[in-house]
C-alpha cells in the first residue's frame, strides 16, 4: 500500500547514537513512484569497480548449463564472499564492445572504464571534447534521484590522476571516473572519507542554532538565486561552447537549491551516526574503503540516495599492496604474461579487493530495511571493465551481482549468457528494476536484449 | 576539361602519384590487419577521404622527411616518391598557404579558475590565506597543463566546495580567524619513522622522512602574534649493542659525542638554537624544547633540523644498527597565539574602502564598497544591474538588523560564487587583456596598477604593454612561471608520487627528492629573474644546491642547508637534462629506463612525442643486468625488429646518452659490474660520447627546442592547444624570441604581443 504521506525517516534517526536496525512503522514507508516496484521497497542501485581486470581462471565458476546453482567450493577470488552465496549470482559472456580499439589504436583502459556503465565507445581525446555517453547509474537518478537528498554518489578509493594523456591519448578524465552525467560530464568520485561525511551530514561550520540554521539557509537559498541569476544573463552573451561550460555550472547550482529544499522539507540534517573521520586519507586500502562502504551503507539506509558508484582504485591504477606483501605496481602485474609468480600475485590483489567487498555485503545484510534486509533491496554490482588486464580482453567481463532486488532477482547461480552479450543488456534489466526502463542504452541502435534470466 | 575540375585533378593525383608509393613503402606495416603504430594508410584510397585528416599526413610527412620512415633497414624513398608525396601533402594542407592565417580555428572558451588559480586569487581579492581549494577536486589536464579551458569541468560535487569556500573565506575576510579563550594547539606535526613507514591515518601533519631526521613544513597562521614551538629531539647517538654491555656515564658520553645544535627556522631564518648534549635520549628529563617567537598572520616555511647533518658524507651515518636514526625530532607542535594582535585582519581594510572601522560605518559606503569589491572579482567593472544585486543581498541582512559588516559579509559570500568570479570571461577589452595577462605571469588577478592600465585603456598601447610584462616578470608573484608553468612542463609533479626503492637507493629520501624538486625550480626562477636565454635550460653551466643534493652529486664545495648558487664545468652537469629531479621522474623505482628517458626528452623538450607502443609488447627481462648483461645490451631487442626500431631509435639513443645518471640522478660509471656506455648516434646520424655531447648534439638546431617551449608556454597562456593554423603565429614568436637573443623576456613579450594572445574569438559582441 502506498501511502502519500509519511513520516520523515529523519525524525527517527536525529539523537540516535548509530545506525543500528530501527523499528519500522507503517506510516513511515516513503511514497515512491516506481511503477514496477508497486508495493515493494524502494531498489538501492550501487556498482563497485576494480581495474585492470581479474585472473578469470581463479573468478569463473566451473559449473554446467546457463543457470546452475553455485558450487560448493568458489573459486579462489570469490572465496572471501563466500559466506553471502547466497545472496550474490556470478554473470559470465557479458561483453563491453565500447572498450575495444574499433579502430582507434592504443587505450584499453581508457576505453574500459569510460565504456563500463555506459556501453559507449570513448572519443579520443586528450581532453577537449570529452565524449562518451551517459551512464546508466545517472540514468536512474536522474528519475529516482528526485525522491533522496542527493540524487547519486560517487565514491573512490584513489586519488584521480593528473594528466591530460593516462592511455595512449585518452584524457586522465577517462580513467578517472566510471559514472557520467552527460556525454561529457564526467562526475568524479570523492575520496575523502571527512568530505563524503560532510556533505551527508553537514560541515561543522553551520549554526547549531536551529533559527540560526534556517536563516543561514535561506541566505544559501538566495545567493544561489543570484549566481543563477548571472549565469542566465552571461549565458545569453556566449558562444555555443561557453554556454556548454556555464551549463554545469547552471546544473550544479540548480541540483543544490533543490537539495536545500530537500533538507527544508524533512524538517533538517540528518544526524550522524559515527564521528566525523579525521581529515586525510586513509593508507591502508582496507581501512579506507570500509569507511566508505559505512558510509553508504547509511546513506541507502537513510534514502539520502539510491544510486551510487565506488571506484575501489581507478583504471590502470598503478597502486601497490603492501597491505598484502605485495610492493610492484598492480597494472605492472596485470600484465602477467603467465609467469606463475605474477598471476599469484595477481590473484592476491584481487581476493583483497573481494574482501572488502564481502565487508560491505556484511554490512548491507546486517542492516534492516523494512521488511527485510537493505541488501535484499539493492541490486549492487561488482566487477571490472576488463577481463583478462594482460591481453585487455573486453569480453565475458567479471560480472558479480548481489542482492536481491526487492524481489526481483534470483541469486545464488552462475548466470552464463552466449558470447558477446552486450553488457547493456543487463543495465537494461536493472533499470527496468529501478523503475527508470529504457529502450536504448548506449551505442544500440534499436532495442535491446534483456538479461532474462536474472 | 579536367583542368575545369581541380577536384577530379587533385584525386587522380592521390590515385596516381601518391597511393602507389605508399603501397610500395608503407602499406607492408601500415594496413588494417597490423596498424604498426596505430597507423593504417591502406584505407586512404582517395583524396577527398584524405584530406578529412590532417595529423595523419602531417606525422607521414614528418617522418619522412627527418628519414626515420621508412625504417633504416628498409629501402628509402626515391627523389621522384618524395616530391610525389611530400608535394601532394603540401598542397592539400599548406604548411605556408592560404589556410595557414592568424586566426584560430579553436575559439578560446571562458574558463574556470583552476584550484591554485582560485587559492591566488582569494589571497590577492580578499587577502586571506587559507587555500580552501585543497579541498577541491583535482583538476583534469590536457595538453600537458591543468589550465585547459575545455578541459576544467565543474560538477555539482565542485559546486558545493565552492559555496562552503564562500561562506567561510567571507567569515575569514570580515571578521578573521575567532580567536581562541586560551592559547591552543593550532599544529601537530610528526616525523616519519622510515621511508616505507605505514600510516594507519595519513593525515596532513605527518611530514615526509628525512634521513637527517628533520621535520619541516608549512602552516597558516591565522593571527599576528607570539606562538611557542614545542619540540622533542630525539638522542639515540649510544645504544646498546651487546647484551650485558656496560652503560658509560654521562661524563664519558659527552667526550664521546659532541654537542650539536638543534635549530628551529622560519622562512629559512633560524629563531632557536637548543645544544643536544652526550646522549640524552628522549630528553625526557628536560622535557619539551620551546621556543616562543612572533610571527606574522599568513603562511610560513617551518623547518626543525639539525644543520651539520647536512655536511655530513653519508646520511646513513645518522642511522643506528637497528634502524633508527641517531637524532631526529620526534614532533614539533604550535601553540597560541600569545599577546596576539586585536587588529582587524589586513583583508578588512581590502573591503572596506571607505576607511571606516566597526561602528562608524555610513550607509552610503555599501554602495562604493560593494562597487569596489564586484569590479576586483569580476575583474572589470560592474554593471549597474549586477551592483543592484549585490545590494539586494546585503539587504537581506540589514533588514534582519545585522550589522553592516555582516551585510558586506554576506555580499562576499555571494560574489565568491557567481560565476563572474570563478570564470575567467576574456572577451576584447583591456580588462580582458589585463586578466590574461596576470593569469599567465603570476596565476592570479590583476593587481591595481593593471586595473588602472585596463581603465585608462592604454594597455594595448605596446610601449605600455611591454613595461607591464617586465614589472609583473620582477615581481615575487611571477614565481608562479617555475612553480607553476615549469613544473608542469617538466612534469615535476611526478616527483611527489616517485618511490625510488629504499632498498637500492637507501641514500634517497623523501627529503632530498624535496631538493631535488627546489634545485629545478631555483633554476628556472633564475633564469627568468636574470632575464638570461632560454638555452640555459639546455645548457647553463650553472645551478642551485644544498650540502646534501650536493653530496649526493659528488660536487665538492657545497655545505649547509641554504641552497646557493654553484657554477659549474660542465664536463658531468649543466641544463635541465642533468637534474636530478627529472632523471628520476624519467625512470622506475628500481632502474634506469633509456626508453622513458627518451621519450621524456622527445615529448617534453623537443616536442616530437613517439607514438604509442603497440599492444601486447612483452616486458623487459629484469633478471641479470648489472650483472651478467647491460641494460643497453637487453635493449637491443628494439634494433633486431625494424618494425620497434623506427620509433625506438628516436628514444633509445637519448637514454643510451643518460645513462651515466643513476634512476636517482647520481653519476655512475658502473651499472653494478657492468660498466656504463653511454654513447649513442641520434637518428638524423649525429654521434656522441656522454651526456654532455648528447645535450650539444640535442641542441645542435636550437630552432627544434626554441619552437617547442614556445608551444609550451603559449598552450599555458592561451588555455587550449595548439593546432596547425597556429603555426604562422608560433613561427613568429619563434622568430622574436631569436631576435632578442633568446632572453626569457623576449618570451613573455612575444606570446603577450601575439595576435593569439590579444584576440579572442566567438564569445559574443558584449566586451
Amino acid at each position: 500500500m502506498i501511502l502519500s504521506k509519511h513520516l520523515p525517516r529523519r525524525t527517527l534517526l536525529r539523537g540516535m547514537g548509530s545506525a543500528i536496525a530501527l523499528p519500522f512503522l507503517d506510516a513511515m514507508a516513503p511514497a515512491f513512484h516506481s511503477a514496477y516496484a508497486a508495493g515493494r521497497k524502494p531498489c538501492r542501485l550501487a556498482f563497485v569497480y576494480v581495474p585492470n581486470g581479474v585472473m578469470m581462471e581463479d573468478w569463473l565458476p566451473q559449473t554446467a548449463g546457463d543457470a546452475a546453482a553455485l558450487p560448493a567450493d568458489l573459486p579462489r577470488i570469490l572465496q572471501p564472499a563466500a559466506q553471502f552465496r547466497s545472496d550474490f549470482m556470478i554473470l559470465s559472456g557479458l561483453t563491453q564492445n565500447g572498450g575495444r580499439a574499433l579502430g582507434d589504436g592504443g587505450g584499453d583502459h581508457a576505453r574500459a572504464s569510460a565504456s563500463y556503465l555506459t556501453a559507449v565507445h570513448p572519443k579520443k581525446t586528450f581532453g577537449v571534447d570529452l565524449k562518451v555517453g551517459v551512464s546508466v547509474d545517472q540514468i536512474a537518478a536522474q528519475t529516482v534521484g528526485a525522491q533522496t537528498r542527493f540524487s547519486s554518489l560517487e565514491l573512490g578509493c584513489e586519488e584521480g590522476l593528473l594528466g591530460g594523456n593516462c592511455d595512449n591519448g585518452y584524457s586522465c578524465a577517462y580513467n578517472n571516473s566510471i559514472s557520467w552525467r552527460t556525454p561529457s560530464s564526467p562526475m568524479p568520485p570523492e575520496v575523502s572519507p571527512r568530505a563524503v561525511f560532510e556533505r551527508l551530514f553537514g560541515s561543522g561550520d553551520i549554526s547549531q542554532d536551529p533559527k540560526r540554521r534556517a536563516q543561514q539557509r535561506a541566505d544559501e537559498k538566495s545567493i544561489l538565486d543570484f549566481a543563477l541569476a548571472d549565469a542566465k544573463s552571461l549565458r545569453i552573451s556566449l558562444g555555443a561552447g561557453d554556454q556548454r561550460k556555464l551549463d554545469e555550472f547552471l546544473f550544479s547550482v540548480r541540483d543544490i537549491e533543490t537539495r536545500i529544499e530537500k533538507i527544508e522539507k524533512a524538517g533538517g540534517d540528518v544526524a550522524p551516526p559515527f564521528a566525523k573521520p579525521s581529515l586525510g586519507i586513509p593508507a591502508d586500502q582496507a581501512q579506507h574503503s570500509r569507511l566508505m562502504f559505512d558510509l553508504l551503507t547509511i546513506a541507502f539506509q537513510a534514502d539520502l540516495t539510491r544510486v551510487s558508484t565506488l571506484m575501489l582504485s581507478l583504471e590502470q591504477s598503478n597502486r601497490s599492496y603492501p597491505e598484502v606483501g605485495i610492493p610492484e605496481s598492480h597494472h605492472g602485474i596485470s600484465h602477467h604474461q603467465r609467469n606463475k609468480e605474477k598471476t599469484e600475485k595477481l590473484v592476491k590483489i584481487n581476493r583483497y579487493h573481494m574482501e572488502q567487498f564481502a565487508y560491505f555485503l556484511g554490512k548491507l545484510k546486517a542492516t534492516q530495511d523494512g521488511d527485510g534486509t537493505l541488501l535484499d533491496h539493492s541490486m549492487i554490482v561488482y566487477g571490472s571493465g576488463l577481463a583478462d588486464g594482460d591481453r585487455h580482453e573486453h569480453n565475458n567481463l567479471p560480472t558479480l551481482l548481489a542482492g536481491r532486488g526487492s524481489g526481483s532477482l534470483t541469486p545464488g547461480r552462475h548466470v552464463v549468457s552466449a558470447r558477446e552479450t552486450p553488457m547493456a543488456n543487463l543495465f537494461v534489466a536493472m533499470l527496468d528494476r529501478m523503475g527508470t526502463p529504457v529502450e536504448t542504452f548506449g551505442d544500440s541502435k534499436g532495442k535491446l536484449g534483456y538479461l532474462s534470466n536474472l | 576539361m579536367l583542368a575545369f575540375l581541380p577536384g577530379l585533378q587533385a584525386q587522380s593525383v592521390f590515385s596516381s602519384s601518391v597511393r602507389p608509393v605508399l603501397e610500395k613503402h608503407c602499406f607492408g606495416c601500415h594496413n588494417e590487419k597490423l596498424m604498426t603504430a596505430g597507423l593504417n594508410l591502406e584505407t586512404f584510397r582517395d583524396d577527398v577521404q584524405s584530406k578529412a585528416s590532417p595529423d595523419v599526413w602531417k606525422r607521414v610527412l614528418d617522418r619522412v622527411a627527418s628519414g626515420t620512415m621508412p625504417p633504416p633497414s628498409l629501402p628509402r624513398l626515391t627523389e621522384k616518391e618524395q616530391r610525389a608525396l611530400a608535394g601532394w601533402i603540401e598542397t592539400s594542407f599548406g604548411e605556408s598557404g592560404p589556410a595557414a592565417t592568424a586566426q584560430p580555428s579553436v575559439p578560446v572558451t571562458i574558463r574556470r579558475l583552476n584550484r591554485l588559480e582560485y587559492n591566488n586569487t582569494v589571497r590577492d581579492l580578499l587577502g586571506v590565506t587559507a587555500n580552501p581549494a585543497s579541498e577541491f577536486p583535482l583538476d583534469d589536464s590536457g595538453y600537458g597543463f591543468d589550465n585547459i579551458a575545455d578541459v576544467l569541468s565543474l560538477s555539482p560535487m565542485l559546486m558545493e566546495k565552492y559555496l562552503a569556500a564562500a561562506r567561510k573565506l567571507s567569515h575569514l575576510a570580515v571578521y578573521g580567524e575567532p580567536l581562541p579563550a586560551q592559547p591552543a594547539t593550532i599544529g601537530h606535526y610528526l616525523g616519519k619513522h622510515s621511508q616505507d613507514a605505514r600510516r594507519t591515518l595519513a593525515a596532513q601533519n605527518i611530514t615526509p622522512f628525512s634521513l637527517r631526521g628533520s621535520i619541516y613544513t608549512t602552516h597558516v597562521f591565522p593571527w599576528d602574534g607570539e606562538y611557542e614551538f614545542r619540540y622533542r629531539v630525539v638522542n639515540f647517538r649510544y645504544i646498546l649493542t651487546k647484551p650485558g654491555e656496560k652503560r658509560p656515564t654521562e661524563e664519558e658520553l659527552r667526550k664521546l659525542f659532541p654537542t650539536v645544535d638543534a635549530v628551529l627556522s622560519i622562512d629559512g631564518i633560524p629563531v632557536n638554537h637548543s645544544p643536544i648534549v652526550g646522549n640524552l635520549a628522549m630528553e625526557f628529563d628536560r622535557g619539551d624544547l620551546v621556543a616562543r617567537v612572533p610571527v606574522k598572520a599568513g603562511e610560513h616555511q617551518i623547518r626543525a633540523s639539525f644543520p651539520h647533518l647536512a655536511d655530513i658524507d653519508n646520511p646513513l651515518n645518522n642511522v643506528n644498527q637497528d634502524l633508527r636514526r641517531k637524532l631526529w625530532f620526534d614532533y614539533l607542535d604550535i601553540v597560541g597565539p600569545f599577546n596576539p594582535s586585536k587588529d582587524r585582519p589586513a583583508s578588512y581594510k581590502r573591503i572596506f574602502v571607505c576607511g571606516h572601522t566597526k561602528g562608524g560605518h555610513l550607509p552610503s559606503c555599501r554602495r562604493t564598497i560593494l562597487t569596489n569589491l564586484a569590479r576586483r572579482a569580476y575583474r572589470r567593472p560592474p554593471t549597474s544591474r549586477e551592483v543592484q544585486n549585490l545590494m539586494a543581498i546585503a539587504q537581506r541582512s540589514v533588514q534582519r538588523g545585522d550589522p553592516f559588516e555582516e551585510s558586506i559579509r554576506l555580499a562576499v559570500q555571494a560574489v565568491l560564487v557567481s560565476p563572474n568570479f570563478i570564470f575567467r570571461i576574456e572577451r576584447n577589452s583591456d580588462y580582458a587583456l589585463a586578466s590574461r595577462l596576470s593569469y599567465f605571469l603570476w596565476s592570479s588577478m590583476p593587481d591595481e596598477d593593471l586595473f588602472r592600465a585596463a581603465a585608462d585603456k592604454r594597455l594595448r598601447n605596446s610601449r605600455v604593454l611591454d613595461a607591464q610584462v617586465r614589472r609583473m616578470l620582477a615581481d615575487p608573484k611571477a614565481s608562479m612561471l617555475a612553480e607553476n608553468f615549469a613544473a608542469q612542463w617538466l612534469q615535476l609533479r611526478a616527483l611527489g608520487r616517485s618511490t625510488p626503492d629504499p632498498d637500492r637507493f637507501p641514500k634517497v629520501d623523501e627529503e632530498l627528492l624535496d631538493f631535488m624538486r627546489q634545485e629545478t625550480i631555483l633554476f628556472v626562477q633564475s633564469v627568468i629573474n636574470e632575464d638570461r636565454s632560454v638555452h640555459d635550460f639546455l645548457n647553463g653551466r650553472f645551478t642551485y644546491l644544498n650540502g646534501p643534493l650536493a653530496r649526493h652529486y659528488g660536487i665538492p664545495g657545497v655545505t649547509g642547508e641554504k641552497f646557493q648558487r654553484v657554477e659549474l664545468d660542465g664536463a658531468q652537469r649543466g641544463g635541465l637534462l642533468t637534474h636530478a629531479s627529472i632523471l628520476t621522474v624519467s625512470s622506475y623505482p628500481t632502474r634506469t629506463s633509456p626508453v622513458l628517458r627518451g621519450k621524456w626528452v622527445l615529448e617534453n623538450l623537443l616536442g616530437a612525442p613517439p607514438p604509442p607502443p603497440p599492444p601486447d609488447v612483452p616486458e623487459l627481462k629484469d633478471s641479470g643486468i648489472g650483472a651478467s648483461v647491460s641494460l643497453r645490451e637487453r635493449l637491443e631487442q628494439h634494433r633486431a625488429n625494424p618494425a620497434c626500431a623506427a620509433c625506438h631509435q628516436q628514444m633509445d639513443p637519448i637514454g643510451f646518452g643518460l645513462e651515466s645518471f643513476d634512476a636517482v640522478g647520481a653519476w655512475r660509471t658502473h651499472d653494478g659490474k657492468v660498466p656504463i656506455d653511454s654513447s649513442g648516434t641520434l637518428p638524423d646520424g649525429r654521434s656522441f660520447q656522454g651526456p654532455r655531447e648528447l645535450i650539444t648534439a640535442l641542441g645542435a638546431n636550437p630552432d627544434v627546442f626554441t619552437r617547442n617551449l614556445c608551444e609550451r608556454m603559449l598552450t599555458y597562456a592561451l588555455g587550449r592547444g595548439i593546432e596547425r593554423a597556429d603555426a604562422a603565429e608560433v613561427e613568429r614568436i619563434r622568430k622574436r624570441l631569436a631576435a632578442g637573443n633568446y632572453r626569457f623576456s623576449s618570451l613573455a613579450l612575444a606570446i603577450v604581443n601575439s595576435e593569439l594572445f590579444q584576440k579572442t574569438i566567438g564569445t559574443g559582441a558584449r566586451p
